[in-house]
C-alpha cells in the first residue's frame, strides 16, 4: 500500500504517490538552484513545469489515475539532469551568434556595469544605456548629490533595483540598440506603417498573434518612455523647488524691516505653536516631499529602463509609506496649529472722550516702533515688519457708531486667536498700539506690535469712534459723517461704518458693511 | 578529447538553426519541437531546449502565444519574429557554405 498526495502542476491536479512526489520536488528544487543565475529563469522553470504536467497527463488513462514513481522517473529521465540544462559552452556559442548579427536589433536593458564601476556601476550602466560617456552621468549624480545629498538615496535605490550584468548576454543587451529620439521615431513610424496595412492582413496578424503584439508592445514602449521622461523631469523640477524654497534659507516671504525676507522655515516658526511642533512639521514635510520626489524619479526610471522587478516595487512601496508618514505628521501638526485659531479673544481700552464738533485723526508714522528713529516707508509690499522680539503690523481698522450722548468716545479693540478664550485674551492683551487723545486731536500709530512668541494668531487692532449728532471725523482730507438717511433705520443705534488705515497713514473708507 | 564531447558540440552548434528552421515551417509548441529534434537525434534530454527557447524569445527572434489544450496544460505556441526570420536566412546561408566546405574537404580527404 502506498500513500498518495494531490498536487497541482500549472493548474492541473494530479494524484501522485508520495515517493514519486518527493522525487519530483527534489528535482524541481535542483532545477531552481541551477537556473538561479540564468536570465528568464522563472520562465524556463515554468516551461519545464508545463512540460512535466503535459507528460504526466499523458501517463494517465481511464484505468490509471495515479502518477507512480516509475512515471516520474521516466519523465525526469526525458527531461535530463537540471545540472545539464544550462551549458556554458552552449551559451557562449549562442552569444557569438547574437553579437554577430542581432546586437543592433536587440532592445537594450539597463544593467549595472560592474566592470567599469566606481561604486556599483550604476552610472556606467546608464551611460551604456544611452550610449554616452560615463563622465556626464557621474557629473549629473555629483550635481544631484549637492542638492542636499539627494544623489545618495537616488544612487542607493538604483543600486538595489538595477540588476548586475552577469553574463555575456547581459553585457550585449546592455550595449544594444540605444533608445534615442531617432530610434524612438523609427519605432513609431514602423508601428504606424504596420497599422496602415490592410485591415484583412492586420486581422490575420492578430489571429496569428504575430506582428500585432510587436506593434502594440513597441507603441506601449514609446508611451512608457515618454511618461517616464515626464516623471523624471517633474521629479527634478520639484527637487529644485524643494531645495530652493524648502531646505535652503532662501527667503520667500516678504517682510519689512531689518529681517527683509523670511525663509519658509522662519515663516513656519512664526506660525507653529512651539519648537517641538516646528521640528515635527519640518521633518514631516522633509520626509513627505523628499519621498514624493524620489517616488517620481523612481517611477520615471522604471518606465524608461523597464525595471519592473520586485526590488523596484518594494522601493516604491517603501517610499510611499515613508512619504505618507511624513504627510500624516504634517497633518497632525497642522491640525494642532489650526486648533490654536479656534477661539477669538478681544480686549478693549478706552482712549478717551471729547466734546467737540469735529475729531481730527492724525496718523503717527511708526517712529515709535522702528529702531533708532529709522522710519520705514511702507509701500505695502511686505506683509509685516519684524525684529528680535516683536512682530509689527499695519492695517488698523476703524469702526464708527452713533454716540449715545453729545461726546466723541474713542476706544481701542485688540483681537487675537488661540485655542481657548483665556489664552486668546492674553494674546490680545499683549498687543501694543498707541492712541492718544489731545483735545479734539487723536494721535494714532499706523502700526501695532505684539511679541514674537505669541506667533501669528490673526492679531488685529480696531479703533472704535462713537460720533455724536452732527459730529464729523476728519482723517487726512476725508471727512466722515454718519449717513443721515440711515438714521431712519429702526435699528439705527447699531448703525456703523468702517474704514482702515495702512502703514503709510493712508486712510480708506469703506461702504456700509 | 572525448568523442562524445565533440559530437555534442557539433550538435549544439546547429541546435538554434534547427529550432528556427522547424518554426519557419509552422508554429509549434515545445513538445512538437522536442519530438522533431529527438527524431533527428539532435537532443538527448529535453531540458536543454527550454533555456534555449527562452533566450531566443528574449532576444526577440521568437515570439509565442498561448493556446488551451484539451488533453493537458495550456501550450505555448512559438513562431518566428521578423527578426528571427532574417536571422534564420543568414544562418541558412552560413549553413550552405559550411555544408559545401565540409563536403569538399571530406571528399578530398577520402580520395
Amino acid at each position: 500500500m502506498k500513500k498518495t498526495v494531490s498536487v497541482n502542476i500549472k493548474g492541473i491536479n494530479f494524484l501522485i504517490e508520495e515517493d514519486a512526489y518527493e522525487l519530483l520536488q527534489d528535482y524541481l528544487d535542483r532545477l531552481q538552484r541551477n537556473l538561479k543565475n540564468e536570465e528568464g529563469s522563472q520562465e524556463i522553470f515554468e516551461d519545464v513545469e508545463l512540460r512535466i504536467a503535459e507528460l504526466a497527463s499523458s501517463k494517465l488513462s481511464d484505468s490509471k489515475t495515479v502518477i507512480e514513481l516509475d512515471d516520474i522517473k521516466s519523465i525526469l529521465a526525458a527531461l535530463g539532469n537540471p545540472e545539464d540544462f544550462i551549458d556554458e559552452e552552449e551559451s557562449s556559442q549562442f552569444e557569438s551568434f547574437d553579437s554577430k548579427s542581432s546586437t543592433e536589433n536587440t532592445e537594450k536593458r539597463l544593467f549595472r556595469d560592474t566592470d567599469s564601476a566606481v561604486v556599483a556601476g550604476v552610472c556606467a550602466g546608464i551611460a551604456n544605456f544611452f550610449k554616452i560617456d560615463v563622465v556626464f552621468i557621474r557629473a549629473l549624480f555629483i550635481v544631484i548629490f549637492f542638492f542636499a545629498g539627494f544623489g545618495i538615496p537616488v544612487y542607493i535605490i538604483m543600486w538595489i533595483i538595477v540588476p548586475k550584468a552577469k553574463t555575456t548576454i547581459d553585457r550585449l543587451r546592455m550595449k544594444g540598440k540605444p533608445i534615442t529620439v531617432e530610434t524612438m521615431r523609427e519605432e513609431v513610424e514602423n508601428a504606424a506603417d504596420r497599422l496602415k496595412n490592410g485591415s484583412k492582413k492586420f486581422a490575420d496578424k492578430i489571429r496569428k498573434g504575430d506582428g500585432y503584439s510587436d506593434t502594440v508592445s513597441r507603441g506601449a514602449r514609446f508611451i512608457s518612455v515618454f511618461f517616464g521622461l515626464g516623471f523624471v523631469f517633474f521629479g527634478l523640477m520639484f527637487l529644485v523647488v524643494f531645495i530652493i524654497f524648502g531646505i535652503g534659507s532662501t527667503e520667500i516671504v516678504p517682510v519689512h524691516g531689518e529681517y527683509g525676507f523670511l525663509s519658509a522655515a522662519e515663516f513656519g516658526e512664526l506660525v507653529l505653536s512651539n519648537s517641538s511642533d516646528f521640528n515635527l512639521f519640518w521633518w514631516g514635510a522633509f520626509m513627505g516631499t523628499s519621498c514624493a520626489i524620489l517616488f517620481a524619479l523612481l517611477i520615471g526610471s522604471m518606465l524608461i529602463f523597464r525595471l519592473y522587478n520586485k526590488w523596484a516595487k518594494f522601493s516604491l512601496l517603501g517610499l510611499f509609506l515613508i512619504g505618507l508618514t511624513g504627510g500624516i505628521i504634517c497633518g497632525i501638526v497642522g491640525a494642532r496649529t489650526g486648533r490654536d485659531f479656534f477661539s477669538e479673544g478681544e480686549g478693549e481700552r478706552i482712549v478717551g472722550s471729547v466734546k467737540s464738533m469735529e475729531l481730527i485723526v492724525i496718523p503717527q508714522l511708526d517712529e515709535s516702533v522702528s529702531k533708532d528713529g529709522f522710519k520705514v516707508k511702507s509701500d505695502n509690499d511686505g506683509f509685516w515688519e519684524m525684529n528680535d522680539k516683536f512682530i509689527i503690523m499695519d492695517h488698523i481698522n476703524f469702526k464708527y457708531i452713533r454716540s449715545n450722548d453729545s461726546l466723541f468716545h474713542v476706544r481701542q479693540n485688540f483681537q487675537a486667536r488661540s485655542y481657548s478664550n483665556k489664552t486668546a485674551l492674553v494674546k490680545s492683551e499683549n498687543i501694543r498700539h498707541k492712541a492718544n487723545l489731545f483735545g479734539d486731536t487723536l494721535l494714532l500709530d499706523t502700526k501695532f506690535k505684539f511679541p514674537r512668541k505669541d506667533k501669528l494668531r490673526d492679531q488685529g487692532v480696531e479703533i472704535i469712534i462713537e460720533i455724536p449728532e452732527n459730529g464729523k471725523v476728519k482723517i487726512g482730507n476725508q471727512i466722515i459723517v454718519l449717513d443721515k438717511l440711515r438714521q431712519e433705520d429702526n435699528d439705527y443705534t447699531n448703525y456703523r461704518e468702517r474704514g482702515s488705515m495702512e502703514g503709510d497713514g493712508e486712510y480708506y473708507h469703506n461702504d456700509w458693511e | 578529447m572525448k568523442l562524445e564531447n565533440t559530437q555534442a558540440q557539433m550538435r549544439k552548434g546547429i541546435l538554434e538553426f534547427c529550432i528556427l528552421s522547424i518554426l519557419d515551417k509552422k508554429e509549434a509548441y515545445p513538445s512538437e519541437i522536442i519530438d522533431t529534434l529527438k527524431d533527428a537525434k539532435l537532443i538527448v534530454v529535453e531540458g536543454t531546449l527550454y533555456p534555449l527557447l527562452t533566450r531566443l524569445k528574449n532576444t526577440e527572434l521568437l515570439t509565442y502565444r498561448w493556446e488551451e489544450s484539451s488533453s493537458g496544460p495550456p501550450r505555448k505556441y512559438y513562431s518566428l519574429t521578423k527578426m528571427g526570420k532574417a536571422f534564420l536566412d543568414e544562418l541558412t546561408e552560413t549553413w550552405m557554405e559550411l555544408n559545401t566546405a565540409v563536403t569538399k574537404i571530406t571528399k578530398n580527404n577520402s580520395k
